[in-house]
């Protein structure tokens, strides 16, 4: 015990070991072997790794690998897009113009997004399949007069699911960021006369960006690597890379491939995670001569903002 | 006028965005009831029928064992790693702590099928056997972000002299813990452990790559989807939706009651 009482960075080791050693097993290691495997073939049913370019010289000159990639990408800013702009005014909506039980209303949204991943396509498909709700309900009604099969199986319905499971993930970031958005500062732009669109263009919305970019992000990720949708909504017409990646490993031996369509998504995953980061440290560049122009969201502190006003 | 309209329009926009949100919920909701297999409109209500189908279902039952085994480990390796290093993130500073935390919250950020994938390449080229005990290692290395991250931030927002006072009054390292640090930190552990328990029953992307012959609850919903849509699948998920439903509700009486104590 006084050995480690003594020594802080023994105390550091223990308290941070386990978790490490998981993650270099777990984490470091499987990205490690899923590049080497990616430049390995398959030779007489064994894995030889020969440090070949093969598979990515496959997945680059096959239009069906590139396609499925630009149209992967595509889907995912549409999704992220269309999650994002549903997310601002119901985030807005709860926390300036609700005024009692905010957090029920928040409950309230969670819970609707709540349901299983794969039960949330399982109820659009009961919605919109060929015998499903929706044609039950325009037939009866007489708008069809008979059930269309157009709503399922199509790249539109791989996208208006993937918007229903990316909404956790970009309501979430921009509501907490909102919840943050002091209102003496909205009301104090209302005093000096901003109209509304005013106070949410120059106040509110530089102090929600961060935000919005990690919504932004964590929904394009999540259609971007999603392979489910686009399997029990989608045609084969919207088949992304994410399918192409788990398909290579059900079917025969082309792990490699696999690992290499892996590779491709690791990088492209990597490069639009870090994509906020490096858009806040340009916004900061350019926005730090005039800060006259919207406030830096890092530099508000509502407190020092509550003094002030109370002092005036 | 013009205002009363503005307010009208708002009202239609945020109403037609809940029901965007709610609708496969309560569709699957209220087809579990349906009498029929065939799930149109109207909905033939009442009838337990496919709730009793799904109990009787051995393959879904089996699936729900192996997933509330998997949550279960899970919770506690999670718990294990990372309430620690949660607390070494709010005591030390040490070069690369930053990339250590982001690293951890890898898993969590990547599509599951990064995760999935990348884990299956270690397996293939190791020719591993796949169980549950890799399903196991792909949740819990997930959880750990989460565990981390939760353990720091209240440990953040605590006063930790009070741990400093313990011992001043003669308290050692092993008593100072019992009795100061844990009653703050247990809100924490257990919100970390519901949260990961419930995002693991419904873990599907990277399980599909790692699970062997024991499948999860979500691989045989999966499984049984890409045949046909049966009503089961809306009873055991509309049962799993309000078990965990009400699991967060008690533990959010429970946080409550722990943080008022404060």
């Amino acid at each position: 015990m006084s050995v480690i009482r003594r020594h802080r960075w023994l105390q550091a080791l223990l308290l941070f070991g386990p978790a490490a050693i998981w993650a270099a097993a777990f984490i470091v290691f499987p990205m490690v072997e899923a590049v080497k495997m990616s430049l390995s073939q398959i030779q007489y049913y064994h894995l030889v790794h020969d440090w070949t370019l093969k598979n990515f010289d496959t997945f680059f000159s096959n239009p069906l690998y590139t396609d499925a990639l630009v149209r992967s990408a595509v889907r995912g800013l549409i999704v992220a897009a269309a999650a994002v702009a549903i997310s601002l005014p119901l985030a807005h909506f709860i926390s300036f113009r609700v005024k009692k039980h905010q957090f029920v209303w928040f409950a309230g949204v969670v819970v609707a997004l709540w349901l299983g991943y794969l039960l949330r396509i399982v109820g659009w498909r009961i919605l919109l399949g060929n015998d499903g709700v929706l044609n039950g309900l325009l037939t009866s009604v007489g708008i069809l007069s008979h059930p269309t099969k157009v709503l399922v199986f199509n790249p539109f319905a791989v996208i208006l699911v993937q918007v229903h499971l990316a909404m956790s993930f970009a309501f979430i970031p921009i509501f907490v960021v909102m919840q943050r958005v002091p209102h003496r500062l909205m009301q104090a732009a209302s005093d000096l006369g901003a109209r509304r669109w005013r106070q949410i263009l120059e106040v509110e919305a530089p102090l929600i960006a961060p935000g919005v970019a990690v919504g932004f992000t964590f929904a394009f990720v999540l259609s971007f690597g999603d392979y489910f949708a686009p399997q029990l909504v989608g045609d084969p017409g919207s088949v992304g890379i994410a399918n192409l990646a788990s398909s290579q490993f059900e079917h025969g031996l082309a792990w490699p491939l696999g690992a290499a369509i892996g590779v491709v998504m690791i990088v492209t995953v990597l490069a639009v995670l870090m994509l906020p980061s490096i858009l806040m440290w340009a916004y900061r560049k350019i926005t730090g001569f005039r800060a006259d122009r919207g406030a830096d969201p890092s530099q508000v502190n509502p407190g020092a903002l509550h003094e002030e006003v109370s002092a005036a | 006028m013009r205002a009363r309209l503005g307010s009208l329009g708002i009202g239609i926009g945020i109403g037609a965005i809940l029901v965007f949100l709610y609708i496969p919920a309560v569709v699957v909701a209220v087809y579990s009831l349906n009498k029929g297999s065939v799930m149109s409109w109207p909905p033939e209500l009442f009838s337990f029928h496919w709730y009793s189908k799904a109990f009787a279902n051995d393959a879904m039952m089996e699936g729900l064992k192996n997933s509330v085994i998997v949550a279960i480990a899970i919770a506690a390796i999670a718990v294990l790693l990372g309430a620690p290093a949660g607390m070494g993130v709010d005591r030390f500073n040490f070069f690369g702590k930053t990339a250590f935390q982001r690293l951890l919250m890898l898993p969590f950020l990547m599509p599951g099928l990064i995760s999935g994938l990348t884990l299956l390449t270690v397996i293939l080229d190791f020719q591993l056997e796949l169980s549950l005990m890799t399903v196991i290692i792909a949740h819990a290395t997930m959880l750990i972000a989460i565990v981390v991250i939760q353990m720091a931030v209240v440990l953040d927002r605590w006063d930790r002299s009070l741990e400093l006072a313990a011992q001043d009054l003669g308290a050692n390292e092993i008593r100072t813990f019992f009795y100061v640090t844990w009653p703050n930190i247990r809100a924490a552990i257990v919100g970390a452990s519901l949260l990961g328990i419930a995002i693991s029953l419904d873990e599907t992307a990277r399980t599909a790559f790692v699970v062997g012959e024991s499948d999860t609850l979500p691989i045989v919903v999966l499984s049984s989807l890409r045949r046909t849509l049966t009503p089961e699948i809306n009873a055991i998920g509309t049962l799993v939706l309000v078990i965990s439903l009400v699991g967060v509700i008690i533990w959010s009486k429970f946080g409550a009651a722990d943080l008022a104590r404060e």
